[in-house]
């Protein structure tokens, strides 16, 4: 978690100030049925003021989930408790600052109707524009719509956008991807099996309103919670078993992409795992110029890169914010204050930021430009810029050397290498950036342990404090004993007394080594890959080949006396899928004069530090 | 929900009235004031047993629900199941209250013993 006094370009400090509570706080609730131009009715649950007078018109915050919008709880706790959506903070918040606050279940998930095929379908984001439509025809609404989510609701957030409904004034998509291929099914080509597999899971589950998907996943959610709370009238559940059993033809992606490598493989109605990305619809959502505020952690998956794409790409005005805490900011994750228990900015000082955002873009002149607020890791200072990579990034080599070092020197010597057996048991372990997708906490732990399994090179101590600021290229040259495998690069701390703190990581399969010079579909910063079929090349065992790919991105100030250590695994066993599937390679990384392998780090220069 | 621990079995005690009928092998709960949503469903009892009670076994119980009044009769079959349950409802809701305290903490070996209660 970001450090609770850095004040200084805090995004939760300047996004307006917080205003006092316009309503009581009070809220009334009610769910029930809007139906879709095709007849499909969407679960709706609506939160109002309670002390909202007939003559006032009040905007609407709307999030739309696939995580069953409200939740019925078990007995006794229904009886005396009434917290609706367990993930959502505090309706009486958001109706307080006179906010309509509105939840859906979409299509063919929770109390809705209709089925699903595939997550985030062009027929599941025009709902948005429907429910849009069924709002400002109430009697107590002003007009305004806006929306903000979390993950899957962060996404449904983001390409609300696409509709272009002039109603809607703002959007803040928290933790999504840009990019599904990469920021999360198939990170540098490697199948995240571990997530998709639990996700698909949890979704079948739920759409079939079992909670045993809690009881394996959040088993103190299971203790209370039922299910998906029905509409109104539906007394006999009749309405929720019809829908429920509509939702037995639902599709899972982990069934469609379990067996796939490429980016261009089809999923069902002949689309591919582009059509589901947000950047694809980047021309729809920039044609809205709705104003966005996206905001991620560095530890979150890959999502921590799409907060950066969509500062590269988008000519929104936008608000970016890149902290330190885990999936959905519920609990700190600064590897290097693993002692911190609370979370900073909490769950109601963040709300009360979004809200103010919102205030500013319905009541006031909105946002201009594009910023960039990122925390510094270690320094536990925020930051922000308005150009990324910020004013002073410098990039440069540490190549790896003999005794497994590293050094700004290149190698002079000619086959200078390591061999490495891969060690089919190395893992990042359960409670890391890809795991934290499902809400976990995100601990590293001393990785000096782990490293032991593992191919290292260490730097010398730094003889002044450094600042890394963005994504870390690694250019690897390597042979292998097989024709397929996955390299797993973590970027490490060693402090004075050897202790081993995470950084940040990347992966790569090798077969999508070929660095495209074709047109990607959108800017990015690192080697560009296709990770298209006809692009995929296998090892010619025995012979060299460069294997060049980008790291997750991250801030972090490295202590003078500290040590940078690059660990290389070939497989992470608790996560990916495993490449080859069979049989033990033994890969050689070349540190020699004609193939120098190095990591390539974006260093800010001591001048411009903090001059953001 | 981890705010309100504090305060939840004084709101259960407070809302919920629980009667015996020894003589009717029947346990009645009344739930006093406003609720949130259905006041019970048939199948609720026999988990609650299980989930929080420990329960391992299915008894045989006839449970009639008064909606309007938030009342349930659980009606035992013989003197032996009745005290069985009567034991298990004196501590049920704190029992409730404490698993969800340490799963909270992340103490999920609490469930473990918890039987198949899922459709």
């Amino acid at each position: 978690m970001t450090d609770s006094k850095a004040v200084k370009n805090n995004p939760f400090k300047e996004i307006g100030k917080t205003p006092s509570m316009k309503y009581g706080g009070n809220y009334s609730l009610k769910n029930f049925y809007v139906e879709m131009r095709d007849g499909v009715k969407i679960a709706v649950t609506l939160c109002l003021p309670k002390d909202l007078s007939p003559s006032d018109k009040i905007p609407t915050i709307l999030t739309q989930t696939r995580y069953l919008r409200a939740m019925e709880l078990r007995i006794p706790f229904r009886w005396v408790f009434d917290e609706i959506v367990s993930t959502t903070p505090n309706p009486e918040i958001i109706t307080g600052r006179g906010y309509a606050f509105i939840i859906t279940d979409v299509r063919g998930t929770g109390a809705s109707y209709g089925i699903r095929k595939y997550p985030f379908s062009d027929i599941e984001v025009k709902d948005g524009y429907d429910i849009v439509e069924w709002i400002i025809s109430q009697p107590w609404s002003d007009g305004n719509v806006v929306s903000k989510g979390i993950s899957y609701t962060g996404t449904t957030a983001e390409l609300f956008a696409v509709n272009n409904h002039p109603a809607i004034k703002a959007i803040i998509p928290g933790h999504g991807f840009w990019d599904p291929y990469t920021d999360v099914a198939f990170p540098g080509g490697a199948y995240d099996h571990a997530f998709m597999e639990l996700w698909s899971f949890l979704g079948r589950n739920l759409d079939l309103n079992n909670p045993k998907a809690f009881r394996e996943m959040k088993p103190e959610l299971w203790l209370y919670v039922r299910g998906v709370k029905p509409v109104d009238s539906d007394d006999d559940l009749e309405l929720l078993n019809e829908a429920v059993e509509l939702h037995k033809s639902n599709e899972y992606v982990f069934e469609h992409t379990v067996d796939k490598s490429f980016r261009d493989e089809r999923l069902p109605d002949d689309t591919n795992i582009d059509d589901l990305s947000v950047f694809k619809r980047k021309p729809l959502i920039e044609k809205s110029n709705i104003p966005i505020l996206a905001w991620c952690s560095y530890y979150d998956s890959g999502y921590c890169d799409a907060i950066i794409h969509r500062f590269l790409n988008y000519t929104n005005p936008l608000i970016c914010i890149l902290g330190d805490w885990n999936h959905g900011a519920w609990l700190p994750a600064n590897q290097f204050h693993l002692d911190r228990v609370k979370v900073s900015p909490s769950p109601y000082e963040r709300i009360n930021s979004w809200i103010n955002f919102f205030d500013q873009c319905i009541y006031g002149d909105g946002i201009q430009g594009k910023i960039l607020y990122y925390y510094t890791i270690v320094e536990e200072e925020w930051k922000k810029t308005t150009i990324w990579p910020p004013k002073g990034s410098n990039y440069q080599k540490l190549y790896f050397s003999d005794n497994f070092t590293m050094s700004k020197e290149m190698p002079k010597e000619e086959n200078s290498k390591d061999d490495y057996k891969i060690n089919y048991r190395s893992s990042s372990g359960r409670f890391n950036r890809w795991w934290a997708l499902l809400g976990l906490p995100i601990i590293y732990d001393n990785r000096a342990k782990e490293d032991e399994r593992l191919l290292t090179y260490s730097s010398v101590p730094f003889t002044e404090d450094t600042e890394i600021t963005g994504q870390i290229i690694a250019c690897l040259y390597i042979s292998s004993t097989h024709d397929d495998g996955a390299l797993f690069v973590y970027v490490e701390d060693v402090d004075e007394e050897g202790n081993v703190t995470y950084i940040t990581d990347g992966e790569f399969r090798v077969i999508h080594r070929k660095i495209s010079l074709e047109q990607p579909p959108y800017k990015t910063l690192v080697p560009y890959h296709s990770f298209l079929e006809k692009d995929a090349i296998p090892l010619n065992p025995g012979e060299i080949a460069e294997i060049k790919f980008g790291l997750h991105v991250t801030s972090v100030l490295l202590k003078k006396g500290h040590q940078l250590k690059i660990a290389i695994a070939g497989c992470d066993k608790d996560t990916f899928s495993r490449y080859p599937s069979e049989g033990r390679p033994t890969i050689s990384v070349y540190h020699s004069k004609s193939h120098a392998s190095y990591i390539d780090i974006p260093i800010i220069l001591n001048d411009n530090r903090g001059d953001n | 929900m981890e705010g309100l621990l504090p305060i939840m079995k004084e709101k259960f005690k407070q809302k919920i009235e629980i009667k015996e009928d020894k003589e009717k092998f029947t346990i009645t709960l009344t739930v006093k004031g406003d609720i949130f949503g259905k006041f019970l469903y048939p199948d609720e009892i026999p988990i609650i047993l299980k989930l929080y009670g420990g329960l391992k076994e299915d008894l045989q119980m006839e449970i009639k629900i008064n909606e309007k009044e938030q009342k349930v009769d659980i009606i035992l079959e013989n003197e032996e199941d009745f005290k069985k349950i009567q034991s298990i409802m004196k501590n049920l809701w704190e029992n409730a209250v404490d698993m969800l305290a340490e799963l909270l903490k992340g103490n999920y070996e609490i469930i473990k013993n918890v039987p198949n209660i899922d459709k």
